[in-house]
């Protein structure tokens, strides 16, 4: 059968244009109104940080996995944000074998171009050892259900999760040669949040 | 744009009022007892009977069968059905009625404008799309089921036809009550067609008289106002209510939870906390009006 998605009959697509014009959506919500959403934090364990945020009948997974690497020769005292997006084919019939593909690509795009402004993320409080060791920051995020406004609830889902994140607190100490070594606290209460204050969401309009 | 926030709490285990009797799984063996007629859902395995769906074992008499708990609709002779046009054919339209095949409803099966009897000319197989065209929504009644289970859909009689303006719901076609009829002129101002399949279609109130002699050919493209409007909205989200909190929809259940849900503004009924409120009202007032 193919997909019926987004099929309506011309009355239908009247009245649903109709309402918009008179602020009532075909569910009573005016025309600026989100969904209910409700986030999750600390959802996976085996991640510096995640969040599972459900708008609607969207349903979103983040993880942050953070590693030790070395940073960008141009920006030496910053750390790294690495996004990778995947829509899952349970998510969407759409989404079906490489189909949720270019969706990802577009969703990741957008990730990036947010985070490399300088006033979103401080990249600095990453830096370990200036043009030595940073933070890299893997953020993964899963589309487990698509129903409707992705971007939204993506850029909501990554911050919260960067705001969930807790990296350990690195002590730097030199030994007798001059090396420089990096100790990790053995502490998991020892640990150091994000700054997400400035972290931007995307709010997505539609003219009908 | 008001955003709602609460605090966290806790997820809600969803409370089962009357826990079911005779759970089952496929495979799982139901009776050993050989003297039973094997109903729907069931097979013989050795000498025990099985479940092959996840569901309720239901015994009348020496028949046992199971029934599913999450099903495509399957389609009974008499059933009012609400359902999307997928295909333009020859002398006949493919219809999506949440079934495990597309319905069928032939040119044969329709009125023609203006009531007039007549066999129907190749003019009429070309004049089919100016009918009805992919997307549109008609209700019909279930005139046959073919050997492949496909329904044979008829739109006979002049409260059948092509839909107009309003809002379609989809439901579980489990939780839709066979009653007499499926067309309800509810007094809070607007219509409900309960389709059995699932499909349930809310619309501005039908006038009787308008639609005499039309069968769905007019349409009525006129801006409906917004009180309707929000009649409408509100009666969409108490069928969704309902629906997800497992209560069965008939026109008494839906006119009960309308009234549970004045005291809520629109939007609000699609907060789940809400929801359940209006739910566990209208389960109660109906528990009393038949306890």
């Amino acid at each position: 059968m193919s997909s019926t998605l987004g099929v309506l009959s011309d009355a239908e697509r009247l009245f649903i244009v109709h309402g918009v014009q008179d602020d009532l959506r075909s569910d009573g919500r005016a025309c600026e109104d989100y969904r209910h959403v409700e986030v999750e934090t600390d959802v996976v364990s085996n991640t510096s940080g995640s969040a599972r945020l459900r708008l609607g009948n969207t349903d979103i997974l983040v993880g942050v996995k953070a590693e030790m690497g070395e940073p960008d020769p141009g920006r030496p005292k910053e750390g790294k944000l690495e996004f990778f997006v995947d829509c899952s084919a349970n998510a969407s019939p759409e989404f079906e074998g490489r189909g949720g593909e270019e969706l990802a690509i577009e969703v990741s795009n957008a990730l990036q171009r947010i985070f490399s402004s300088k006033s979103t993320l401080d990249l600095t409080a990453l830096c370990i050892i200036p043009a030595g060791q940073c933070w890299v920051l893997f953020v993964d995020v899963l589309v487990l259900e698509c129903g409707g406004n992705l971007f939204d609830a993506v850029s909501l889902a990554v911050k919260a999760a960067l705001f969930s994140t807790r990296l350990p607190t690195v002590i730097v100490t030199a030994d007798d040669e001059g090396q420089q070594e990096i100790e990790l606290s053995d502490d998991p209460y020892d640990v150091k949040r994000l700054d997400v204050d400035n972290v931007p969401l995307i709010v997505t309009l539609s003219k009908v | 744009m008001a955003v709602h926030i609460t605090l966290p709490e806790s997820r809600k285990k969803s409370a089962v009022p009357d826990a079911p009797k005779h759970l089952v799984t496929p495979g799982d063996v139901i009776t050993t007892d050989t003297g039973y007629m094997r109903g729907h859902g069931t097979y013989m395995d050795d000498d025990k009977l099985k479940a092959s769906l996840a569901g309720v074992v239901e015994r009348v008499n020496k028949l046992i069968c199971v029934q599913p708990l999450k099903t495509r609709y399957n389609g009974e002779i008499g059933d009012v059905v609400v359902g999307r046009v997928t295909e333009v054919g020859q002398r006949r339209w493919r219809v999506d009625v949440n079934s495990r095949l597309d319905a069928v409803l032939m040119l044969s099966a329709v009125n023609l404008p203006g009531g007039e009897l007549r066999r129907r000319s190749a003019e009429d197989e070309l004049m089919m799309r100016e009918y009805l065209q992919e997307g549109d929504l008609i209700s019909a009644e279930v005139q046959a089921i073919f050997h492949d289970g496909a329904l044979s859909l008829h739109t006979r009689s002049l409260k059948y036809g092509k839909l107009s303006q309003g809002v379609m719901v989809q439901v579980s076609p489990s939780l839709v009550k066979r009653r007499k009829t499926h067309f309800h002129n509810l007094p809070c101002g607007a219509s409900v067609i309960l389709g059995n399949n699932g499909y349930v279609w809310v619309s501005p109130t039908i006038n009787d008289e308008k639609t005499e002699s039309s069968g769905g050919y007019e349409q009525d493209l006129e801006p409906v106002p917004s009180t309707d409007r929000e009649v409408i909205a509100r009666l969409r989200n108490c069928i969704l209510a309902l629906a997800t909190h497992k209560l069965l929809l008939y026109d008494t259940s839906v006119l009960y939870a309308y009234e549970a849900s004045r005291q809520h503004q629109v939007k609000d009924l699609l907060q789940p906390d809400i929801a359940e409120k209006v739910a566990d009202d209208t389960r109660q007032r109906l528990q009393m009006e038949s306890g």
